[in-house]
């Protein structure tokens, strides 16, 4: 019993940085369509950046801060230079994210050792909870559920409550018709942009405190798991990047338990499955209009 | 006589190999300005080309004078061109009153519209505010469109097709609409498959036929006289 709990613990605040990272993804993908291949690699990223912002600093709190700030201007310069110019044509936006992908991983291998590195935990977040059947289940991990909860209200409420939300929802319904009605849609693609990657900044700073990361693996594992979330959750929804983050997280967390070297397989035997059931993702929209 | 609103100069348009706008050119006026046409004649891509939808590869278009062709749609807009699309095209995942909201551009007089006026215009999309663009019926759809086109304050209205696919009744009410919203002095360009409506409200055909037009004139002549409405309209009068 009390493994069963741990287990299921550790499925839901990995599934915790997950939702963070894919959030992002989610919404770059329902207002852009645009497919980023350059995710795990920019949450690598802000490992890096929030690693060595705490190594400076000695605060928990700014290394987070750096890690966010720093994708989110990282990605904006990305974004503004070289991504604008290959925007709307799909196969030149692939290859440039799956370039920025070589390039960051190259220039991190060169910088950086290639030893395994993790965050410590912050000694306000230090300790253990205890729970029933005597299970003791870190604070910090308690900690993240609440950081992915509080970021999910977060962007549900800039959705639902501020003018910038209902631009966004508008440009998912019918991009056309938002900029035909005075938008300037490209603006706010950059906003949404700039939002989702810090997003990204925000899951690594977490991530490189929840486990070690490394150069070759981290990316990799992020880019695979984010795919198979929007892919199961649907590609443009929040509450789908929500539900494919707890499925992804605790079967993670259950497998490598329990059946190691089938982890990744049964990982895919799940999307094909759900796949065949809801073929746009748990929570996928039937139609989306074509202009 | 006064220099038109919107010209449109010789204006091509391609989809890929096909040419679908082979030099149209058309002048709006003041009050109202109804294009017509068979299924298919590219009046909805001469729309989409004025509001810079869809790019033309020669031709020129001006609004009061100004040279706007092929700009980007927000900035059309902006200049103060409301769009009413053919199919209506409104948002589903806003509420009604959202997206009367996200787009208001104040005017810059007292009588400008707002969110007020609009619900005083269409007092059912008051009723219906709290509601998803995708709970409502097709005629309140409409009215959203328009609405939503009208609270940009724009200085001319283009209404592509607001008759397809509604009621006898709710197309009266249309019609009743454009001859009040003629009378505050805010232009329409009008596209209409129904000769109906466009008899209605306008006294000035323009015909198009095959990307260009083919008549510009009086429209009850034009259906006078049978065998000439047969063959670039499709239909006897
Ligand atoms: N995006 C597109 N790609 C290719 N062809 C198109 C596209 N949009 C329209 N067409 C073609 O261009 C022609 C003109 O279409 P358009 O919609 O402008 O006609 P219309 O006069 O508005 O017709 P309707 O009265 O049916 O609305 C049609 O033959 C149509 O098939
Ligand atoms: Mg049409």
């Amino acid at each position: 019993m009390n493994t069963a709990i741990t287990l299921i613990l550790n499925g839901l605040s990995y599934a915790a940085i997950l939702f963070i990272a894919c959030s992002g993804f989610s919404l770059i993908f329902g207002l852009m369509n645009v497919v980023s291949f350059c995710h795990g690699t920019f949450y690598l990223l802000s490992c890096f950046i929030s690693y060595y912002a705490f190594k400076a600093t000695g605060s928990w709190l700014i290394a987070l801060i750096v890690g966010a700030a720093g994708i989110g201007l990282f990605a904006g310069i990305f974004k503004f230079t070289l991504f604008d110019r290959v925007m709307g044509d799909s196969d030149r936006e692939s290859l440039m994210t799956l370039g920025m992908n070589f390039v960051v991983v190259d220039v991190i291998t060169i910088l950086y050792p290639t030893d395994a590195k993790i965050i410590p935990t912050p000694q306000l977040l230090q300790g253990t909870f205890k729970l029933p059947f005597g299970v003791k289940y870190p604070i910090m991990r308690f900690a993240y559920i609440g950081i992915a909860i509080l970021i999910g209200l977060v962007i549900y409420l800039l959705l639902q409550r501020t003018k910038l939300g209902q631009i966004i929802r508008a440009g998912v319904d019918d991009k056309a018709m938002t900029s035909a009605l005075g938008i300037n849609i490209s603006t706010i693609f950059t906003i949404v942009y700039v939002i989702g990657m810090a997003l990204v900044g925000i899951s690594g700073a977490l991530g490189a405190t929840y486990m070690s990361f490394r150069v070759d693996l981290t990316e990799n594992q992020m880019l695979l798991y984010s795919m198979i979330i929007v892919t199961i959750g649907s590609m443009e929804s929040i509450v789908g990047a929500a539900i494919g983050a707890i499925i992804v997280g605790l079967l993670d967390s259950f497998t490598k338990f329990y059946v190691q070297s089938l982890s990744t397989t049964l990982l895919f035997v799940l999307v094909v499955v759900i796949l065949i059931i809801a073929p746009r993702g748990i929570m996928g929209r039937k139609s989306r209009r074509a202009a | 006589m006064t220099s038109p609103i919107l010209k449109v100069e010789n204006v091509h348009v391609y989809f890929g190999k096909s040419h679908i706008l082979q030099g149209a050119s058309l002048e709006v006026n003041e009050g109202m300005t109804a294009v017509v046409g068979r299924n298919g004649m590219g009046k909805t891509t001469l729309m989409n080309n004025l509001m810079g939808l869809v790019q033309s590869t020669e031709g020129k278009v001006t609004f009061f004078g100004e040279d706007i062709t092929n700009l980007k749609p927000y900035q059309i807009a902006r200049k103060g061109i409301g769009y009413v699309p053919q199919g209506r095209r409104v948002f589903p995942s806003l509420t009604v009153e959202e997206q009367l909201s996200f787009i208001y551009r104040k005017s810059g007089s007292p009588d400008g519209w707002d969110l007020e006026k609009v619900y005083d215009f269409f007092p059912r999309l008051k009723e219906r505010r709290k509601h998803g663009g995708n709970h409502l019926s097709g005629g309140e759809q409409q009215m959203l469109a328009i609405g939503r086109a009208l609270m940009l304050n724009p200085k001319l209205l283009i209404m592509d097709e607001p008759s397809e696919g509604l009621a006898p009744i709710i197309i009266e009410q249309l019609i009743e609409f454009c001859n009040r919203v003629k009378e505050t002095g805010l232009s329409i360009l009008l596209v209409e498959q129904s000769m109906y409506f466009a008899m209605n409200v306008s006294n000035i055909a323009h015909v198009m036929q095959n990307g260009t037009f083919v008549y510009d004139g009086d429209f009850k002549e034009l259906m006078a006289d049978e065998e000439k409405a047969q063959q670039i309209l499709g239909i006897g009068s």
